[in-house]
């Protein structure tokens, strides 16, 4: 079976452990052979958002096992650039993730990352969470 | 004494794998990564009262599953 490079933004995470999907998730992986690459900057802001007040009581602490989890099915990266590219500037390491991992396939339901479609090197297919659900379960 | 004993022991072992090929000592790798992986989302799941906590043997039989149908 041919090698799946795949990265996921951060609300992708998120939601994960929002449904109780983290085993239906590691499933889908194992099952594909997915290839997941995260970085320590996605780490940070999953954090953050955990933390946040707003969203208190979605996620139960302790958070250290989340981070945890993604460090075992993914493999974690150093982002060496910082490109431009998508109009929420904090947002364009997940570009650089995929560039970097050479990973093809990005999971979102950003619209901010649709710019992407439009670049034809380094292809990146954008998918949307419904369609990686339907795609690899 | 049982320090002693429990180095060499993790030596013996380091050894052992050592002796496998790359391709084997990654496949060794994974599989210990998705146990690890397996116990966390259990843990996860099951931190809300709706989660459902599957057994090790329900998830291997659904990887098991999706592998054979994606061929």
């Amino acid at each position: 079976m041919a090698e799946t490079r795949i990265v996921f933004d951060s609300n992708f995470w998120f939601s994960i452990f929002h449904k109780n999907r983290a085993q239906k998730f590691l499933i889908v992986v194992a099952g594909n052979d997915l290839s997941i690459f995260s970085c320590e900057e996605q780490v940070k802001e999953l954090l953050k958002v955990f933390n946040a007040p707003d969203l208190k009581g979605k996620i139960i602490p302790p958070f250290e096992s989340h981070v945890e989890f993604i460090r075992e099915v993914s493999t974690l990266i150093d982002i060496d650039r910082r490109s431009a590219i998508i109009k929420d500037y904090k947002d364009n390491y997940v570009y650089d993730l995929c560039v970097q991992s050479h990973s093809g396939i990005l999971v979102t339901n950003d619209s901010h990352f649709d710019i992407l479609k439009t670049l034809k090197r380094p292809p990146i297919l954008i998918i949307t969470v419904a369609e990686f659900w339907k795609l690899f379960s | 004494m049982s320090l002693i004993s429990k180095d060499s022991e993790v030596r013996e072992l380091v050894t052992i794998f050592e002796s496998f090929p790359a391709p084997q000592r990654r496949s060794i790798l994974k599989e210990m990564r998705l146990r690890k992986a397996m116990k966390l989302a259990k843990n996860l799941d099951s931190r809300k009262a709706k989660g459902k906590k599957l057994s090790e043997k329900e998830i291997m039989d659904s990887i098991i599953k999706i592998r054979k149908a994606s061929g």
